[in-house]
């Protein structure tokens, strides 16, 4: 019988990662299915998501496994109120500091696995990449192309007027 | 643009991420970075759009007004101007009847208007109304046109199921309209910028306002009115309220009623023209009112020793209060010896005392700011303040040497900070560049007079600062908390519009 509040994860590669349950059940997903099998010795197949980019999930919520008891508590005044005031933390910053292709598969993997905290800070960073950027900063940024017919481009300068902070 | 209309857009492989997390991507965006997504791919049009036009601005006539900005643009060239402005508000109110779409994505409507009583421009306003189905938010600002009945009565017939924050220039003509729009969760009856409808305000008809704010007691939790027009309300009518902006008014005359009665207030913002002393001796009398306050803003006062003793007695036990904005004036019969001389100690003296104050709005108001004067102030800052506007006013400054470096000093201890504003009415010699090269790494909004930047971050220069451009003038004039992405921040800058044009 192994530990029982620890369980293994398998990534899609066949990486396997012995991980707390605390620091697992940061995920909505996971956490319902650990629910769902009762205890068991099983490993639990994470099949969208790589070695990888597990690593990094899970370094994540493992750093981040005593946020929500902070979080928890009664919330002063409303956060609706401050909008966009929660700031993306030094530790998580040097978290995202990687490619542009293992950060959105950290993103995406976050939202598959229902971890919000990281998918919401994975999107503050992607924001604040494009912050200050013109729109062709940004198709560079995300090797986008512009799709836009030539009509289309002639409404957009239109809109762009309305729009404008005159 | 006809893709808002009809999505096409599937995610292509290039970008990546899923539109559910572009979407999350674009919610953290300010309205600018918003709009720069619009011309990049039809995919982030399709996400930007809500984003961008949730809130649009009509605009009659040119701003600034030929007369406020000094322009010296030639008549022709304001002319051409003009025509194209006309002709793109003529194209938005087309494009938004065209367009059901992009009509009901609207949910806050500005009008800026700084025209002539135009009827043609009316109509339009009118027609284009009455297909945006979800206008929570109404703002009219500006001198002319006024908000006509046409154009009231289009809002309450297309959106007044969901319209909760009416916005209107405090004129005889507006006041009646606002009780027909109900039930309200914020009415503002502001300044007019014309000061011909201002002078109304002087008469005793306002009986009107007391009717409006009757009609909404019921949800009105936000109430901000120029003049004195509150003294006409039933007290009832106000007890919901959480948040009271009395802006001017000639009289306090029964507030100590409101102090007493209102005990979900928690925002207070009093410019006062008249009546500090009043406003003084009722906290005086009453230093534990207003229990819940969070945010107190007291602009026009003086601070005289009597006073900041009773201001300080009355702010000491409120420990919820997170936003502090005191704007005093300079009292010119204090002899300022010392550091400390003119400086309304008793009410630096509570700042380190309020647990939760993390924005803080402070008036310098001496005849001359040293080094030992700013070294005296630094000392009772709060360091976790998250957000600090200074206004300097001081007759003679730049001259001393070593000041501009002992304001870094002070600033860079603020290592929560993530907004800083400087207005003076003095010129600071090179402030401004040594606050910018040695602010807080935490910094991202710096403003100096009308001077307002994004602290931009290069993830690849591993968060080193880099300068963006400054906001317009246009937007740090009209700026609503959405442009700050933090409704505290405009909660600060709130009213020193002026002072920031002033520099």
């Amino acid at each position: 019988m192994g530990d029982s509040n620890r369980l293994t994860l398998v990534a899609s590669d066949g990486g396997k990662f012995v991980v707390d349950k605390e620091v697992v059940q940061m995920s909505v997903l996971l956490k319902n299915m650990i629910e769902d099998l009762g205890e068991t010795d099983e490993s639990i197949p994470i099949p969208n998501v790589t070695s990888p980019v597990l690593t990094k999930v899970i370094e994540f919520c493992e750093n981040h496994r005593t946020d929500a008891a902070r979080t928890d508590g009664p919330n002063v005044d409303g956060d609706d109120a401050r909008m966009r005031t929660a700031v993306v933390s030094d530790w998580d910053r040097q978290f995202f500091d990687v490619d542009q292709d293992l950060m959105f598969e950290i993103i995406v993997a976050a939202n598959y696995l229902d971890i919000k905290s990281l998918v919401d800070v994975g999107c503050k960073v992607v924001a604040d990449m494009i912050k200050g950027k013109s729109p062709q900063e940004i198709r560079d940024l995300f090797d986008i192309v512009n799709d836009f017919s030539p009509e289309e481009e002639a409404a957009l300068r239109k809109e762009n007027e309305w729009a404008n902070d005159r | 643009m006809t893709t808002a209309d009809a999505p096409r857009s599937e995610p292509k492989d290039s970008l990546r991420l899923p539109p559910e997390i572009w979407r999350l991507v674009v919610q953290n965006l300010s309205r600018e970075d918003a709009r720069s997504l619009l011309s990049v791919c039809t995919l982030f049009h399709e996400l930007a759009v809500p984003s961008v036009f949730s809130h649009v601005t009509v605009r009659f006539g040119l701003w600034p007004p030929h007369d406020w900005s000094g322009d010296e643009n030639d008549d022709t060239q304001q002319s051409k101007e003009l025509r194209r402005s006309e002709l793109s508000t003529c194209e938005l109110l087309f494009h938004i009847l065209r367009t059901p779409s992009f009509a009901r994505v609207v949910k806050k409507l500005s009008v800026r208007a700084y025209g002539e009583e135009d009827v043609f421009e009316l109509y339009a306003l009118k027609e284009a109304i009455l297909v945006m189905t979800n206008i929570a938010s109404f703002c009219w600002e500006g001198r002319r046109p006024l908000p006509t009945a046409l154009v009231l009565d289009a809002l309450a017939h297309s959106s007044g199921h969901v319209l909760c924050e009416l916005s209107l220039p405090s004129t005889v003509s507006t006041w009646s309209y606002a009780a027909k729009l109900q039930p309200l969760q914020a009415l503002t009856l502001h300044r007019p910028d014309d000061e011909c409808d201002a002078l109304l305000l002087s008469g005793s008809a306002q009986v009107p306002i007391a009717a409006a704010v009757e009609a909404n007691e019921e949800t009105l939790t936000r109430l901000t009115l120029y003049g004195d027009g509150i003294w006409d309300c039933p007290l009832r009518s106000l007890l919901r309220l959480q948040e009271l902006e009395l802006i001017l008014p000639i009289s306090l005359n029964g507030f100590e009623h409101v102090m007493a009665q209102c005990a979900e207030l928690r925002y207070l913002t009093l410019d006062l023209k008249s009546g500090s002393r009043h406003f003084v001796r009722m906290v005086q009398a009453h230093p534990t009112t207003l229990p819940l306050l969070t945010a107190f803003k007291l602009l026009g006062t003086n601070a005289d020793d009597a006073g900041s003793i009773a201001l300080a007695d009355f702010l000491r036990d409120k420990k919820n209060l997170r936003m502090l904005d005191f704007g005093w004036l300079r009292n010119e019969e204090v002899v300022e010896d010392g550091p400390e001389g003119g400086l309304p100690l008793p009410l630096l003296e509570v700042l380190p005392q309020l647990p939760a104050l993390e924005v803080l709005g402070l008036t310098v108001a001496r005849n001359r700011l040293t080094p030992a004067t700013i070294r005296f102030l630094a000392q009772y800052i709060p360091p976790q303040l998250s957000a600090l506007m200074l206004r300097l006013e001081s007759r003679v400054f730049f001259e001393v040497n070593g000041a501009a470096e002992e304001w870094t000093n002070l600033v860079a201890k603020l290592t929560s900070l993530r907004y800083l504003h400087v207005l003076n009415k003095a010129l600071l010699g090179d402030v401004k560049r040594k606050l910018l090269e040695n602010h807080p790494r935490s910094l991202e909004l710096f403003g100096y007079g009308c001077d307002m930047r994004w602290i931009g971050r290069d993830l690849s220069g591993h968060g080193s600062p880099k300068d963006l451009p400054p906001w317009p003038l246009a937007k740090v004039t009209f700026c609503t908390a959405e442009d700050f992405g933090c409704a505290e921040w405009e909660w600060l800058f709130r009213y020193h519009c002026l002072d920031a044009l002033a520099l």
